[in-house]
């Protein structure tokens, strides 16, 4: 019996179905907790996407018998993002793909695919710590303020409170600055205001839950803060070996801790998950695409026997009005 | 006697019902009356009662928009002591221009709660990842003397490690996960403030201030 010919493109097959397992699943657990702070996959059908959103609307004014209804526009503020072509490139030689009998070209691919699924993520966390990389430079929100700042880019307070959406922290020492910080945090979302002067949050927005990213060597210290049922009482007193409740734990808030390497200080992200549009958001122009080059359909392979698959797809990633999140910094 | 009926004076068999006893506004201004005493006489028919003088803590603020002229009053008004009124010195804010270097890895550095931007304003990026749009270098902020010297703390406690997008920002004095590592020096440790620039405005600055390079925080060698 002849032996069995097999197509190069069944071959890679097998390494497409295996990026994209990887993928999949890298995305879909990615996108649970990255969900819930940055919009994701909003179409786009542009090199570069106009966006523009309009001020807070006009509050309804007492009308004076005899005098013209109170009338205002609606001001607007505009801003652009811009598409970028995101790739990656496996390649082997034909000879080390029939030999691989422990199957490590099947392991690398796995690995790339479990890479692709992370660039969300690595967008978010450029903008979050505003170290360019994959993005040609941070983008400002719309205000024309950095992502964080405590005043927007006419120098005004920003969302009409002091410190905008930075809060000088008291340090990651212990659990009790921590929630300290946390508070004050939630302090200032309420606290914020909207282009006429009002409040910008409810209380259903304060109480919809938060999500707390921290860099992971805090891990003890931000678990004890969170998590902890009794915490320790400052040992200052002939109390000092009681307990007291833990506020945070006691409030019945919905608090997501997300610790993560990408942050490597002590500053520290609390995000609103209440807020209807995310201060990250990212615009699909083309999703994932993958190509196979082999000795059936590319002369290079022909030439070199060097086979690869790419993979590529387009995106633009812009910042939104931050006003859903505060840094605390320390 | 019941307790529902706290204020009803007691009355013996024989006598006549004792007058209800006048209001008392405030225990400290007058003695309380004894109920069984009789009523004071009126007073004679031509004589005014004289209201109180004035009590020497009040003062007077001229509101504008208002007429200085005091409208007749009551007396008996309780006024804010002038002292209480005497404003604290007033925190004095200067404006500061403030952002990050061209070549600092991180191009939006936060310390001692200020913001130090690459650029403020709208960026538009090209094709090519350069920018389009023409922002204005760092930002300008109005801080006091204790925010100035909140950030120059932070400052000189900071410092970059690495280069590129694998530089971070860390602190001396509260290392990095603080509960189990200390500050190790490392060669490569550059100082924050050789990134960052915060220049106090004056009323004499250039007319292209913006334009020029600013001294950074920390002299570079």
């Amino acid at each position: 019996m002849p032996p069995q010919v097999l197509a190069a493109a069944t071959l890679t097959n097998g390494l497409l179905s295996t990026f994209s397992t990887a993928y999949r699943q890298q995305y879909e657990g990615m996108k649970e907790n990255l969900g819930r702070v940055m919009d994701l996959g909003l179409p786009s059908v542009h090199a570069q996407e106009l966006y523009a959103y309009f001020k807070s609307a006009p509050y309804p004014r007492r009308w004076e018998r005899g005098s013209t209804i109170s009338s205002k526009a609606f001001a607007s503020v505009g801003f652009s993002v811009t598409n970028y072509d995101y790739g990656l490139e496996i390649g082997w030689h034909k000879n080390d793909r029939e030999d691989d009998v422990t199957k490590s070209l099947f392991d690398q691919a796995q690995q790339g695919g479990r890479n692709w699924g992370t660039l969300m993520e690595r967008f978010f966390f450029e903008c979050v710590n505003a170290s360019a990389d994959l993005l040609p430079a941070i983008p400002n929100a719309p205000d024309g303020a950095a992502m964080y700042s405590a005043t927007d880019g006419a120098s005004a307070a920003r969302f009409g409170v002091t410190g905008g959406n930075i809060e000088t922290g008291g340090g990651v020492a212990s659990g009790d600055a921590v929630r300290a910080d946390f508070w004050s945090s939630v302090a200032r979302f309420s606290q914020m205001q909207d282009t006429e002067g009002q409040p910008l949050w409810d209380k259903s927005f304060l109480d919809a839950g938060y999500v707390v990213i921290y860099g992971s060597a805090n891990e003890e210290v931000f678990r004890e803060a969170f998590l902890q049922g009794r915490t320790a009482i400052g040992a200052n007193t002939a109390t000092s070996n009681a307990a007291v409740t833990n506020t945070i734990l006691e409030s019945g808030l919905s608090i997501n801790l997300w610790p993560t390497q990408r942050i490597t200080d002590n500053d520290w992200y609390v995000f609103a998950v209440g807020a209807q549009h995310k201060a990250v958001f990212e615009q699909t122009r083309q999703p994932l695409e993958t190509h196979e080059q082999h000795m059936d359909n590319s002369d290079v392979a022909r030439k070199t026997k060097e086979e690869s698959v790419q993979w590529d797809s387009r995106h633009g990633v812009g910042v939104f009005l931050p006003y859903q999140t505060v840094k605390v910094n320390n | 006697m019941s307790d529902a009926e706290p204020n009803v004076p007691e009355v013996q068999d024989g006598e006549p019902p004792a007058p209800p006893a006048p209001p008392v506004p405030d225990a400290t201004e007058a003695p309380t009356p004894d109920p069984a005493a009789p009523p004071p006489p009126p007073p004679p028919a031509d004589t005014v009662p004289v209201p109180d003088p004035q009590p020497e803590t009040s003062i007077q603020v001229n509101v504008p928009g208002l007429p200085n002229a005091a409208p007749p009053t009551l007396g008996g008004a309780v006024k804010v002591p002038e002292d209480a009124l005497a404003p604290p010195p007033a925190t004095e804010k200067h404006t500061y221009w403030c952002g990050t270097t061209p070549d600092s890895p991180i191009q939006n550095i936060t310390a001692g709660g200020v913001c130090f931007p690459r650029w403020t304003g709208r960026m538009d990026m090209g094709k090519d990842g350069q920018l389009e749009s023409e922002p204005a270098r760092g930002a300008l902020y109005q801080l006091d003397a204790d925010q100035v010297e909140l950030v120059v703390d932070r400052v000189a406690d900071a410092f970059i490690r690495g280069e590129g997008p694998m530089a971070v920002k860390m602190s001396k004095t509260m290392p990095y996960g603080s509960k189990v590592k200390a500050y190790v020096p490392q060669a490569n440790d550059v100082p924050l403030g050789c990134f960052i620039y915060m220049v106090r405005m004056e009323p004499t600055m250039p007319v292209d201030w913006r334009m020029a390079e600013p001294e950074t925080m920390v002299e570079r060698v």
